[in-house]
Formats: structure tokens, sequence, C-alpha cells
């Protein structure tokens, strides 16, 4: 039986709240996970530094594409300046189920990808 | 056959382990894990070196070793057995030294489905040598065809490298039919064969195959990481170049030059993995003492039970048709192949997921990444049961999501 929050994560990887894309970003940032083949691709609309709407594409397992819904779930409506101070234990305490060193790169894919596109 | 299961410590160890990855690397039995001890324990000498008599003790186990392999796969001498890290290694020796005799305009064939041992290693000779790579295209059910064959081999193939057994589609190439065409079509071209599917589920000889050269890992072969086999025509070995340098592999050296040892030293530079390459004849030993056929009709009940249930599975996709032989079955199911992989590990039932290191054969599949299960000698119906109740569990959660 799944737990709770796994069934969380399984729906939201069948049913993103988040899924999509749009032209006029103003921010799209990119992660690949080499190891295991994840992709995503993080599309954000601002206004000044407010982030007015966020959309993904995640060619991904369901804990990377259930991360990344949740993260977006959390910026919009938010300061792009956020980004830099979310932490691991926040998205890991949203995710919600244990994760192995190897699962944690897939939670973490989203946030990464960024937290350097916004560096670069 | 009998059950194997007491020969395996790692099962009393973890009594709810359902371990369903033995492609990956195979566990092993207490007399290969006895032998590398009782190695160090009692016979620890560096090898061909010492005078005293515990260097001769560990040289003699050593080449004994080497005997007992040459005997498996059939080879004339113990002189075509070379010990490598691995089939890896293996394939970078024979693409290295061979590499250096291709001519420019020259050709290679490889087949789709190779792993990417026998892929990356002749990426690098293409470009260093100005030869071409071709490859050879395998059907919707993971087999290759002479007819393909034919149309890919020409008087400029030099070197065809396949594979004896996909680690992904668990189909079995004929290579004495590919060797047959190509002595048909006049073709002196090498045939390389990576047995390493091969070698731990059925009888392999290298006389049968017709091949040159023939590369495995001892890991998947229930010995030790770190051990692998090259075995070559000894009057190919004896004109090709050496692999690495150093000690050992050498006849004479001066300051300003060199001449080689004889086969095989010529190609095991350095002190090798001498307590594993004991544990592999151990290991050898003993599934020669289970009983190799044995083993081949134990895999091939239990893949076939297993097929058989995975096909009344309904959120489950089935990658070609497997040789029960292989023990070997990829499938997609409704779910990413990771999380599948993580879930089911959540019960300790351990399975593949990934691309298996054949990422071009996922992409030509039009999949990201696939699941495997792979049986070995001490696979049991429980273990195949264990994982299709909780595969089918977890399927159905996901779908009612």
């Amino acid at each position: 039986m799944f737990s709770l929050e796994q069934q969380e994560i399984f729906d939201r990887y069948k049913h993103p709240q988040f899924a999509g894309s749009f032209e006029d970003a103003d921010l799209i940032a990119e992660g690949i996970n080499q190891s295991c083949g994840d992709e995503v691709k993080i599309f954000l609309k601002l206004d000044d530094k407010k982030i007015t709407k966020a959309r993904h594409i995640c060619r991904a397992c369901a804990i990377c594409t259930a991360s990344t819904d949740f993260l977006l779930e959390k910026l919009e409506g938010e300061s792009i300046e956020v980004i830099d101070t979310i932490s691991v234990e926040e998205i890991t305490e949203r995710v919600g189920i244990p994760l192995s060193p190897i699962r944690l790169k897939c939670a973490l894919l989203p946030l990464e990808a960024l937290k350097n596109t916004i560096k670069a | 056959m009998r059950n194997l299961r007491a020969d395996f410590p790692i099962f009393t160890n973890q009594p709810s382990l359902v371990y369903l990855d033995t492609a990956a690397t195979s566990q092993k039995p207490q007399v290969v894990i006895d032998a590398v001890s009782r190695f160090y324990t009692t016979s620890n000498a560096n090898i061909h070196r010492g005078l005293y008599p515990l260097s001769a003790q560990a040289t003699e186990q050593y080449e004994q070793a080497r005997q007992t392999v040459a005997s498996f796969i059939g080879a004339k001498s113990a002189r075509e057995i070379i010990f490598t890290r691995g089939a890896t290694e293996g394939l970078n020796l024979l693409a290295q030294i061979l590499g250096s005799t291709l001519k420019s305009g020259q050709n290679i064939i490889l087949s789709d489905l190779e792993h990417h041992s026998n892929l990356i290693p002749w990426q690098q000779i293409v470009q260093k040598y100005s030869v071409e790579l071709r490859f050879l295209e395998s059907d919707q059910e993971g087999n290759l065809h002479l007819e393909n064959f034919q149309t890919l081999l020409d008087q400029n193939t030099a070197i065809v490298s396949l594979t004896h057994c996909s680690n992904v589609m668990g189909t079995v190439t004929p290579i004495a039919l590919f060797k047959k065409m190509m002595q048909e079509q006049g073709s002196d071209a090498i045939l390389i064969v990576d047995a390493s599917q091969s070698v731990p589920h059925f009888s392999v000889s290298v006389q049968e195959l017709d091949c040159d050269f023939l590369v495995f890992s001892g890991h998947k072969l229930y010995g030790p990481s770190g051990t692998g086999v090259l075995w070559g025509r000894e009057e190919l070995l004896a004109k090709l170049p050496p692999y690495q340098t150093g000690g050992d592999m050498v006849k004479t050296a001066t300051l300003t030059s060199a001449t080689w040892n004889d086969l095989p030293w010529k190609f095991e530079a350095g002190t090798p993995n001498i307590e594993g390459v004991i544990g592999l004849a151990a290991a050898i030993n003993y599934i020669q003492e289970v009983g190799l056929a044995e083993i081949s009709e134990h895999t091939q009940k239990l893949h076939t039970y297993a097929w058989n249930k995975l096909s009344e599975v309904p959120q489950i996709t089935l990658l070609g048709k497997p040789d029960p032989t292989s023990g070997i079955i990829s499938f997609t199911a409704n779910l990413h192949p990771h999380d599948l992989a993580g879930l089911l590990g959540e019960k300790n039932i351990c399975i593949r997921a990934g691309h298996h290191c054949a990422a071009p054969l996922h992409e030509k599949l039009g999949v990201v990444a696939s699941n495997r299960i792979s049986i070995g000698a001490y696979t049991t119906q429980e273990d195949i049961d264990a994982f299709l109740t909780a595969l089918v569990e977890i399927t159905k959660e996901v779908a009612n999501v």
C-alpha cells in the first residue's frame, strides 16, 4: 500500500498542476540528471522581480516531476530572490518520503536548475 | 538441480533478499569467497618472481586457474587466456591493439545491441585511425539477422565485434553462422564476441563459435569483481603488439629497449588480481560441479514462468523476445523505471532500472529507460513470485492514483 506521501507524489506525477510551457518566458531553466536521464525545463514569467507564472515540462521520474511541481507551486507569486534561499531540507520535507542519495538528486534537480540559471 | 541457496551466504545474512539483478553482477558462493580467503591466508606471494616455495605455490595456483578457464571455454591452450579486469578491459585492449593495425578506409561492424563497453572503445579508434563504424540493426524482438550483416560486410571490413547475448533484450546471436557468412564472402575480418551474458548461462565453446577473440567478466560468473578473461587465437595474439607495458610482460629490458614475454604474459603487465583469478577458477569449478546444463534448464524454466506471468500484467510492456536461457527480461511499466525499482527496493527486491549501459538501444526502442530482471543459478520461483506480487500491487496503485 502506498503511504499518503507516496500517493501525493504519484498524483502530482500523473496530474501535475504546473505542467506546460509558454512563449514569453523571462527565464527558462533546464536541468538534466546524467545518471538517470531525468530532464526538467522550467518557464518563469516575471513582473519586475515577482514570479507571476511558473510552468514546467518534465521528462522524468515521479520524484523529480512531483518535486518540480511542488517547487513551482511555492514560487508562483513570490520574488525570484526566494529561489536562492530555498534549502535542501525544504525540498525533502515537501517531498515527504525517505530519499536515498541517488533519489535525492531527482528531487533536487529543479531547484538546482533554477539556481544555476539565475547564477549564470 | 539441487537448491543452491545455502551455497550463497548473502541469502543467509539477508534472509528477505530477493535478488533479480544477476546480469549486473552475480552473488558469490562460499567456495569462491573461501578460495580468495584461502589464498591470502595460506599462499600469498607475488607470482612469476619469487625463487622461494611460497611464490612457486602462488604461481602454480594462478596458472592452474588459467588452465581451468581454457578448458571451460574450449581453448586449444592456456597460452590463449589473458586475465583482465573484466570484459570492458578486454574490449579496450582489443580496440587499442587491433586499432593500431587498421588502415584508413577500413570499417568495423558492431550491432545496435552492444553494451557501452563494446561501443565506446571502438568510437575512440574511429576518431584516431580514420576508419568507419557500421551498425547491424536488431529487429523489434532484439535479433540480429544474417541478411542485414551481408549488406554491411565488405572487403574493407577489418573487425566484427558482437554481443553473444544482449544484456537488455536477452537475445542470443548465432555467432557461428555469422562466421560462416564471413568465410563465404571471403572476408578475413577479425570476429570478436562479447560473451559476458552468455558464459554464466550456457556452455560456450570458442571452437564451436569459430570466433577470433572472446571476452567475459568474472563477476557475472559467480566470481570476484575485477576479474575477466580475454581469449584469443594464439597466432593472432602472438603477432599483435602488447597493450599495457611494464613488469612481467617483458623478456628482456635495457634502459632504452625491451623485448616481449611469451604468451599469455605479454598481455599481463604488472601484478595481476591473483586472488581474484583463483576465485574465478573456483567459481568455474563450482558451476561445473552443479552442472551448466542444469543451470541452463533451471534458468529457462524460471524465465518462462516469469515471462508468462508478466505477460498477464496489464500495466507492463515487455521488450523484445528474449531467449529463456539468458535469464533476462526487460520491460516498462506505468511508472518511471527508477520509481518502480525504488519502490521494489523498499521491499528488498532488487531489479535494474536505467539504460543498462545500452543508451543507444533504448533510444531506438523509444524509451528513456527500462526495468530488467535477471535470473541466476540461485534464483527461486519464490523470488519471482515475491517480485510479481509487489509489481502487481505497485502498478495497480499507480493506475488508481
